[in-house]
């Protein structure tokens, strides 16, 4: 079943940062929710294939062509985010960054 | 001219003989959405230049002399996870409250086209993740049948607006039920057409294989016109596909509609399931044939899709980064923002899902689910050899008062009991009005073949005036 350090694990794979109080809730919760899930033991599923998907088809391709975006919506995505510097995304430091 | 009593095709003639304009029309629906919404909050952006600039364009046509589209003048809402262009497209989620959507979905493109207007954004759960609207980090969005009731969800702010005429019509996204639930909820039409019948694309992602787009009217014809707008390949959703529909109207008499006695044992209230039987019979004394069937898998179903569902959620929503748009906060990480943006379900199915999905739980449970879904579709895949329609209650009650299920996850998951299996073998389904039960409607849900959209309408039109 699933305990406290699975949950803590589980939030750092999700890359969500959790109060203390919420582990618990959380903890709680998704342990029930697993504990209702468990009926699917009982089903024999030998030989049964798994469906990631409903429809059949697979590789649908397209020509790689090159489109031109519009400048107005290169614009409208960058303002879209938070922080920007001319054409770019701007993000933290991630290498090299003293902890 | 009263706004509840008209339809498409009212509309579009009242518009073409010059009766009303569309802008008389657009203004009408503002002034009683400013009058009434307060009451309901179905709507938390309302597009009104938007919507003017439209009405504008349509008039124009008409004087002079122009073709106008299928929807013109038709006032639509749409549910807050589908992008329209320049407007703002919250999910319901803090994490993306001030985010503006820089292209429109496919479906408002369609619908623009066809001189639709659009007059808002409405209410949803948060990334359409529940089953009364009240996961919605903005509001709480009350039923119009009775204000201390939810509306049903996750599409709750569509299916309210279109009941209380705030709209004449409305789009919304059905995952596991989020079109059908809300729409037997509020007592309007909604469908949920087969997966892969309308593009996804510009519709915030939730369950990839499960998400469906759909109209929610008033009548079982303006969901018939408006699924039709809808329809079709598009080359930006690789799972669209393009159907050449039979479209003529079914010869109701010589089909067969199956009841699945699994929809009607523990679990339904006795009072949805006499209505619902009720129902039955009057499709009986006119003359379609009736049989009972059973698809023996249906009690895996909802315990198989909150697997697949946030399993598939988990990855979708890992692009909720704060870099490219969304939430900042002071600190800034990546897990910081999640952690201040995201409400609790979405946590919730975030942590399942991945859980679901991590590295010694995969084939436990991921992979299991997939298998029983598999079982599942095959349910369906052999009773509609033997009958062309199923039909069981769309919910299992009425709608419930706001906080009576909150406090327990689980309790809300089963509002998706008869709805969940459909999603899982992306079929089409309806939900249409039949009849209340102490004045709250209740929903009664036809499921087709793949495709077989127009059918299944064709069987609701029979009973439905």
């Amino acid at each position: 079943m699933v305990d406290k350090k699975q949950i803590k694990h589980i939030a750092e794979l999700a890359k969500l940062n959790l109060r203390a109080h919420k582990e618990d809730k959380l903890l709680e919760e998704v342990a029930s929710i697993l504990d209702y899930i468990k009926v699917l033991e009982e089903v024999d599923v030998k030989g049964i294939e798994a469906m990631g998907h409903i429809q059949e088809e697979e590789n649908i391709l397209k020509k790689d062509k090159i489109k031109e975006t519009k400048d107005e919506a290169k614009k409208n995505i960058l303002d879209s985010a938070p922080e920007k510097k001319s054409n770019y995304f701007k993000v933290d430091t991630i290498l090299n960054k003293e902890e | 001219m009263k706004l509840e009593e008209l339809t498409i095709k009212k509309i579009r003639k009242g518009i073409k003989k010059k009766i009303f304009s569309a802008q008389d029309l657009t203004e009408k629906y503002f002034k009683k959405i400013k009058k009434e919404d307060k009451k309901i909050s179905s709507y938390l952006l309302l597009t009104k230049d938007l919507a003017l600039k439209q009405a504008k364009k349509i008039d124009q046509k008409i004087n002079k002399g122009d073709k106008i589209g299928k929807l013109a003048g038709v006032s639509l809402a749409i549910k807050d996870n589908m992008l329209v262009e320049g407007e703002k497209c919250t999910a319901g989620s803090k994490i993306l409250e001030n985010y503006k959507a820089s292209y429109s979905a496919t479906c408002i493109k369609k619908l623009i086209k066809e001189d639709a207007i659009i007059l808002g954004k409405t209410n949803l759960d948060e990334f359409a993740m529940g089953s009364s609207t009240e996961n919605s980090a903005f509001q709480v969005t009350k039923n119009p049948h009775d204000k201390e009731r939810v509306p049903g969800g996750s599409s709750g702010g569509s299916a309210a607006a279109t009941a209380a005429s705030l709209c004449h019509a409305s789009l919304g996204s059905d995952t596991g039920g989020s079109i059908r639930q809300p729409a037997s909820f509020c007592g309007v039409v909604g469908l949920k057409p087969t997966y892969g019948a309308v593009s996804r694309y510009g519709l915030i992602a939730f369950g990839s294989s499960l998400d469906q787009i759909g109209p929610i009217t008033k009548t079982v014809e303006d969901a018939r016109i408006l699924f039709d707008v809808l329809a079709g390949k598009d080359p930006k959703d690789s799972t669209s596909m393009e159907v050449q529909f039979k479209k003529n109207k079914t010869n109701i008499k010589n089909t067969k509609i199956g009841v699945p006695k699994e929809y009607f044992q523990e679990g339904i209230d006795q009072e949805v399931k006499d209505k619902i039987i009720e129902k039955i019979k009057e499709f009986e004394k006119r003359g379609v044939q009736v049989k009972e069937v059973s698809l023996p898998h249906t009690k895996y179903a909802l315990p198989a899709y909150y697997i697949i569902s946030p399993s598939e959620a988990s990855s979708n929503l890992a692009r909720y980064d704060g870099v490219k748009y969304g939430l900042k906060t002071k600190k800034g990480t990546y897990k910081d923002v999640r952690g201040k943006g995201f409400g609790d379900e979405v946590k919730r199915r975030i942590m399942l899902g991945t859980y679901c999905l991590s590295s010694g739980y995969y084939d436990a449970y991921y992979k299991k689910a997939q298998k029983v879904r598999t079982l599942i579709k095959e349910d369906f895949t052999k009773i509609f050899k033997e009958v062309d329609f199923l039909v069981t209650p769309t919910s299992p009650t009425t709608a419930f008062k706001i906080g009576q299920r909150t406090e327990d996850p689980l309790s809300m998951y089963l509002a998706d009991l008869c709805t969940i299996p459909v999603n899982l073998a992306g079929l089409p389904a309806v939900s249409i009005p039949a009849g209340k039960i102490n004045s709250l409607p209740v929903g009664l849900q036809i499921i087709g073949k793949p495709f077989e959209e127009y059918k299944i309408l064709d069987l609701a039109n029979l009973i439905y005036e």
